[in-house]
């Protein structure tokens, strides 16, 4: 199929404008100069500079920590309620359900993070790691089980009765092919919790407590006094590292491509 | 009725961080500030029990909601926000729409690499992005600083801490939102019905409105309600990006939050962001049930 | 209705008054039949007869609204599927994809529990069968339809079931191979003795690979006989017409005595053994009619005059299609009798003869 003029141009124009702003922030976070407009020579001090910025350093411990245990809860739960809702199709509290697991994902953050934030008040539990994590669990949660039942609902039902017909139980049958089959989707999903967790201002700031800044949060303090080479250096090494988890995990998972 | 796990473990989680915060933010719209820790004073106690809510139900403080139609800060805050998330959508429409087309015109197997350009932005950090638009748009930014080398421009556009900074960055950050469910609907489309209507004597243009876009209605409607909703409540892109006379609710229920101290009232602008995005999601659940039944 | 199992051999599926319905919809209506021990099967019909929901039934997915199924004398009604020693090929195969040919053959043995030594054994005899035994370690996503469609074969016969269930295994394949592929599935049936169950709307196919076959339409079975039973003697004006092609007539019912009536068709009367039957239509196979010059006569047959609306050419036959006094007929000439037969134009007048012993008695 050729392609016309204007779709080239679509494309084209449509993908740069995505990847202006990346690339900016990338070029400049090599630039000796402090100012934006000015190309001071090439230069990596300010990455030597977030080594030794020890705050940035503690939150993007603290970010990771974070990511990892919420994707892992995130996973595990949004796994379990995209297979309650495709596989059973009438249940108490059906209707309910549904809503609340797919409403979170066009929710506006800030009204998700007060929520929880009042939450954990009513409970009386301290902010900090703990809270902050489950925040981001209540949250990724809808989308891991949006990309698991989109894939349950694509998955031909022939195979899991194949594996009845051949002898196995219902569970093993699950355990034995569709869920190695959906394992994809599964990785996909928690890969995507993951980097919400990692991304997430607005949420972590209304639950997080001492001692458990996240590096958003840490950055965002910094963006509001203006454009710096030291964010520009972190922005970076954020992006090609995500970027780079991005298409490990794609690699992984394309030898797993099935019908 | 056998209670399986695999329902009731997601089903109390999803009630106990769902249904629980909720009904916590109801009654906090409803309470007054206090000089506190909480700082409010609640409507009424958990321990109560039904009757004695029952009875605080007639006499509710409704002072937070009278407030709100007082100020008109808040009222124009929701304006506001309404008419820059509009703007937003149709400009992320406007860049999504040729861009899905576009990709679902290209060769089969370019149509993955493309998508995946076009979604790998998504992953790297939402804050990071909007900042990358900071150095573009200040008045000596990146592109005021272009313009004027070029001669095109004596004095920097106002680019930065505005209503149109805003729009660029709404439409910048939920630009994949619109284009993935374009395209799904896109990909699936008979392209012949198209070159039908050309073979009919249509031109390239009115063939692809009167035959090709009504088809995509659907993706349409799903992708200008995962962009409008979320954009009503953005607040990282108008502090970042917008001004001091720029008026978003969610910057309003932020700095009554951190700001005033005045939880009530952030819950009230809560309650009342709920009821206008409850609309858009109650229009979007009938149609998923008639694409379900269809 | 042929119950009896033409191998003579014991029943082994009994199915007793089976109906099933989904909401409003009746896939499956009062159905009864036997299949017997190594018999080969076949349910034949139309999309939306219930062939496959009967077939689903005797495999265990979904369960008879009324009636019950038995299998080798025990009821398996409620049975579920990996319970009954019955396997079945996919339509779609459905193969796994995330493991290889060894191991997707090896899957049924695994849950089973059979020891990794007899596993192994079994599954190569299998791929052997099949003649797919070199291909035991690749990738499913790898394999050609056909080669696909084997390895399903070869997945469920590895565990030597008493009925082996085929979803229209020939519907995805072409023409070629169509016809290779029944001739080795005959074959295969043959040697291991295992029942098969063919589940297909192409009557050739049944018609070239059953012991017997059912014929169904909206939930019913129509009748169940040999493929000669059905072609020869078919009972019903729908069997006639689905099985083969066939002139299905309306006669003029003049008298009845003593298990044979006088009819006639377009004013020329005839006799013909009906047994106890009173009302009936005529069935004639276009094959079965000659096609004669205008003024020949055949004494024993029935003739009538005729003109000539259509001649197609179909490679080995000619079909023609006359128009008598009141109905219109289609028949049949082997183009290899060309040189010596007849060959009218349109439009030519002529005299189509046939046997009144050749006219089938359709009741229904």
């Amino acid at each position: 199929m050729r392609m016309s003029r204007f779709n080239i141009v679509s494309l084209v124009f449509g993908i740069a404008f995505l990847y202006l702003p990346i690339l900016i922030v990338m070029i400049y976070s090599f630039n000796a100069s402090k100012l934006v407009t000015v190309w001071g020579g090439f230069s990596t001090q300010w990455y030597r500079g977030l080594l030794a910025n020890k705050p940035l350093m503690d939150a993007a411990f603290v970010s990771l920590r974070v990511a990892l245990a919420s994707a892992l809860g995130a996973t595990i739960i949004g796994t379990m309620a995209a297979l309650a809702l495709r596989r059973h199709r009438r249940f108490v509290g059906r209707g309910l359900f549904a809503f609340m697991l797919f409403v979170p994902l066009v929710l506006p953050e800030i009204m998700t993070g007060l929520s929880l934030l009042l939450l954990f008040v009513a409970l009386d539990w301290d902010r900090g790691f703990w809270t902050i994590t489950l925040a981001h669990m209540a949250f990724t949660t809808s989308f891991v089980a949006f990309i698991v039942d989109a894939r349950l609902a694509d998955l031909d039902p022939s195979y899991e009765e194949a594996a009845r017909d051949l002898g196995a139980s219902p569970l093993s049958a699950f355990m034995r092919v569709t869920l190695p089959m959906i394992l994809p989707a599964i990785a996909a999903g928690c890969l995507l919790a993951f980097t919400l967790s990692l991304d997430d201002l607005v949420i972590a700031s209304f639950t997080s407590g001492p001692g458990a800044t996240t590096l958003p949060m840490r950055l965002y303090g910094q963006m509001r006094l203006g454009v710096t080479p030291e964010i520009n250096a972190a922005s970076t090494v954020l992006i090609v590292s995500v970027t780079l988890i991005v298409i490990v995990v794609a690699w992984l998972t394309r030898r797993h491509r099935q019908a | 009725m056998k209670i399986r796990p695999v329902i009731l473990i997601p089903f109390l989680w999803l009630a106990l961080f769902f249904l629980v915060p909720l009904t916590i933010v109801v009654r906090l719209a409803f309470s007054e500030s206090a000089q506190a820790r909480p700082p409010y004073r609640p409507a009424f106690a958990w321990a109560e029990g039904w009757p004695v809510w029952l009875e605080k139900a007639k006499s509710l403080s409704l002072g937070n909601f009278e407030a709100m139609l007082e100020e008109t800060l808040y009222i124009d805050a929701l304006l506001s926000s309404a008419g820059l998330a509009a703007t937003g959508t149709a400009l992320v429409l406007l860049i999504a729409y040729p861009l899905a087309y576009a990709i679902a015109r290209a060769p089969r197997d370019r149509r993955v690499l493309l998508l995946t350009l076009v979604v790998v932005p998504f992953w790297t950090s939402f804050l990071i992005r909007i900042y990358a638009w900071i150095a573009l748009l200040k008045p000596e930014g990146l592109i005021n600083y272009a313009l004027k080398s070029f001669g095109l421009i004596d004095a920097p556009l106002p680019l930065f801490g505005n209503h149109l900074a805003i729009v660029i960055g709404i439409a910048y950050s939920y630009l994949p939102f619109m284009v993935l469910p374009l395209y799904a609907t896109l990909e699936k489309l008979d392209w012949s019905l198209e070159e039908a209507a050309r073979d009919l004597g249509a031109t390239r243009l009115r063939a692809f409105w009167r035959v090709t876009f009504p088809q995509t209605l659907r993706g349409l409607i799903v992708g200008i309600l995962l962009v409008f909703v979320p954009a009503l409540g953005e607040f990282i892109i108008p502090d970042l990006l917008g001004g001091s006379d720029t008026l978003m609710i969610g910057k309003v229920m932020w700095s009554e939050f951190f700001g005033n101290r005045d939880w009530p009232m952030a819950a009230a602008l809560a309650m009342l962001l709920l009821c206008l995005l409850a609309i858009p999601l109650v229009i979007l659940r009938m149609l998923e049930d008639r694409r379900e039944t269809a | 209705m042929g119950t009896q199992g033409v191998t003579g051999r014991p029943p082994l599926v009994s199915i007793e008054h089976v109906s099933q319905s989904f909401g409003s919809v009746r896939a499956v209506e009062d159905v009864s039949l036997t299949i017997c021990e190594g018999e080969f099967f076949a349910l034949l019909g139309p999309s939306g007869s219930g062939k496959t929901s009967l077939m689903r039934m005797i495999a265990g997915f979904g369960e008879p609204d009324r009636g019950r199924i038995l299998l080798a004398g025990e009821h398996v009604t409620r049975v579920p599927p990996h319970k009954r020693p019955v396997n079945m090929m996919f339509q779609n195969y459905a193969l796994f994809p995330h493991l290889n040919v060894f191991e997707n053959v090896a899957f049924g043995l695994r849950e089973e529990g059979v020891p990794k030594p007899e596993r192994s054994a079994r599954v190569d005899e299998a791929l052997r069968l099949v003649q797919m035994q070199s291909c035991a370690a690749r990738r499913t996503q790898a394999l050609s339809g056909g080669q696909k469609q084997r390895v399903a074969l070869a997945r469920a016969i590895v565990k030597r079931p008493k009925l082996l269930l085929l979803d229209e295994p020939l519907a995805a394949l072409d023409r070629r191979l169509r016809e290779e592929t029944q001739e080795e599935l005959k074959h295969l049936q043959k040697s291991l003795g295992i029942a098969f169950l063919v589940v297909t709307h192409d009557q050739d196919e049944a018609m070239m690979m059953a012991d017997r076959i059912a014929v169904m339409s909206a939930g019913r079975v129509l009748q169940i006989g040999t493929p000669a039973d059905l072609y020869e003697r078919p009972v019903s004006r729908a069997v006639a017409r689905f099985i083969g092609d066939a002139n299905v007539i309306e006669p003029e019912i003049r008298a009845h005595l003593d298990g044979r009536a006088l009819v006639a068709v377009d004013g020329t009367p005839f006799e013909i053994a009906t047994g106890s039957v009173r009302d009936f239509a005529i069935g004639v196979r276009p094959e079965k009619i000659r096609v004669l010059e205008p003024y020949v006569s055949v004494p024993g047959s029935v003739t009538l005059d005729a003109s000539v609306e259509q001649r197609l050419y179909r490679g080995d036959v000619t079909e023609l299609r006359v128009r008598t006094a009141h109905h219109v007929w289609r028949a049949a000439i082997l183009n290899a009798s060309r040189r010596t037969g007849f060959m009218p134009e349109p439009g030519e007048r002529i005299r189509i003869a046939f046997a009144p012993d050749d006219a089938m008695v359709l009741p229904e």
